[in-house]
């Protein structure tokens, strides 16, 4: 086992930073030690032969390459220089520091206040003016009286309830008419709601498998960050619950089912086109192009999932009802 | 361009002079491509990181901090964005028969791999991530104890004791693939 001290000397001398000192104190070491010089040597091969490896030469399409990207992307000061530019767009009375301007010199001019100055504000404050109190507490007071009897502002129509009958929902009977095949039904299919249609269904689940499939070789294949990967991911597993949902053809077993076949065939859609444009970023060679694709199919995919989720949930509670009315 | 010539250019990029970082890109394109080249041991992978690199140091310009070095924070990033390359082709394309050699198999790197250089950096490629970036930093890429330690995060005590064992699994290595003892 060589001394630390001994192997700090060793790359020292080897690394030709040593004093001459230190030199000769090594070679001393050296003459004794039999695998400090066995080190030693060792390193001096090493040394030697990462010495012959040269330089390789940057391709050409570096720079240019990343000069392209990068007039893609946003500057790197846009957060600063987004809400800078957001706010020169308002309206100039909009603009937050007018609109502090505006106020207080509208409230200045209600209570026959001057304006505060730079050079009279702080008096202004230090003087504590009593005004100030009682006027928050008029419009408090305003407010209040508002909110409670006056708000929501409503129509003539939303108030013939109070004087006329109440119209209450009632559960008609179930007819032979609720129970509609696909055919017969001109709602059914993919143009709004109507009965199952259940070839949507068929092919929504066949897309989230596909478009699972897909986004599995993201995960396996492409640097992303966790936000971006996590998009994909949920939107993945909200359609694959969704498919699974469907897998179990929760309508059966219940009439005239009303179903949401426009948002099912719209997602089954929106899977497919996803998952083209995810293969066909897939097949770009640089992993910069790679992940520029995904970052601008990300909101796609977000949006998918969101859909997915709402859909799932609107028809357990359009089943949730079907089965109470059932009973 | 020397340091404070860095910082300048990157006041000029953050004012929104996007060209200006063309001259940041001019300047350290090739250590950094050449960082990434012996890392990960494919041309093509080498370019994807290093073009990976310099969009993220533009991304993140903002949070480049004055005084300190440019080019340690730019290798430092290329660096992390190599060794992510590493273990994903390390996952995905598993190191042939274990003889550790990540690059093309194509024609010319068949010849190039009788060459010695070719077999001293397959050599490079049986090391351990962490043993291979040390000897690549301060070896390849001469940077100081004191740089490597800032690009890989760690002591330069460390440094140096992570580069002896490095040094000692390289010449096994060599050995093994028996590159002369010059």
């Amino acid at each position: 086992m060589i001394d630390d001290a001994v192997l700090a000397l060793l790359q020292k001398v080897a690394e030709g930073t040593a004093t001459q000192a230190e030199s000769a104190s090594l070679h001393e070491i050296l003459r004794r030690n039999e695998e400090a010089r066995s080190a030693f040597d060792d390193l001096q091969v090493v040394m030697r032969t990462l010495g012959s490896v040269r330089e390789a030469s940057v391709p050409p399409t570096l720079k240019p390459a990343v000069m392209r990207a990068l007039g893609t992307r946003p500057l790197p000061s846009r957060v600063t220089r987004l809400r800078g530019s957001i706010l020169t767009l308002l309206p100039l009375p909009l603009h937050p520091v007018k609109l502090r301007q505006t106020i207080q010199s509208a409230w200045c001019t209600l209570i026959s206040k001057p304006i505060p100055t730079s050079t009279n504000r702080a008096e202004a404050i230090m003087k504590g003016n009593k005004r100030i109190v009682i006027g928050g507490a008029v419009v408090a007071l305003c407010a209040v009286v508002y909110f409670s009897f006056f708000y929501p502002p409503t129509s003539p129509d939303e108030t013939q309830g109070a004087i006329g009958a109440a119209k209450k929902y009632r559960s008609e009977q179930i007819t032979d008419k609720d129970v509609q095949l696909a055919a017969e039904n001109n709602a059914a299919g993919t143009t709004g709601t109507g009965v199952v249609d259940e070839q949507a269904a068929a092919d929504l689940q066949k897309n989230a498998t596909e478009l699972s499939k897909t986004i599995k070789v993201i995960n396996a294949t492409v640097t992303l960050d966790k936000t971006m990967r996590a998009t994909y991911n949920n939107a993945a597993a909200a359609l694959e619950a969704t498919a699974k949902f469907l897998a179990d053809k929760p309508w059966s077993g219940h009439r005239g089912v009303t179903w949401d076949n426009r948002a099912m065939a719209d997602m089954a859609a929106q899977a497919s086109t996803l998952d083209k444009a995810i293969k066909s970023a897939l097949e770009k060679t640089k992993s910069i192009d790679r992940t520029a694709a995904l970052k601008d199919m990300a909101k796609t995919a977000a949006s998918l999932e969101k859909n997915a989720r709402q859909f799932e949930k609107t028809s357990r509670s359009t089943l949730e009802m079907r089965e109470s009315v059932d009973r | 361009m020397m340091e404070g010539e860095d910082e300048a250019v990157v006041r000029r990029c953050l004012k929104g002079e996007v060209g200006a970082f063309g001259e940041l890109v001019e300047k350290y394109q090739k250590p950094v491509y050449n960082l990434a080249l012996r890392l990960v041991r494919n041309e093509a992978e080498a370019e994807d990181v290093a073009q990976t690199a310099f969009i993220k140091a533009y991304e993140n310009l903002s949070s480049f901090k004055p005084g300190s070095r440019f080019f340690s924070w730019l290798y430092k990033i290329a660096a992390n964005e190599a060794m992510n390359a590493i273990r994903r082709l390390r996952r995905f394309e598993p190191l042939s028969n274990g003889n550790g050699a990540a690059a093309d198999e194509g024609g010319l790197e068949a010849t190039e791999r009788l060459d010695e250089e070719a077999r001293i950096l397959d050599a490079l490629m049986d090391l351990t991530m962490d043993h291979r970036a040390v000897i690549v930093l301060k070896h390849l890429q001469e940077l100081s104890y004191e740089e490597v330690g800032q690009v890989l995060d760690i002591s330069t005590k460390k440094v140096k004791s992570r580069l002896f064992s490095a040094r000692q699994e390289l010449r096994t290595a060599l050995r093994k693939r028996g590159v002369s003892e010059q």
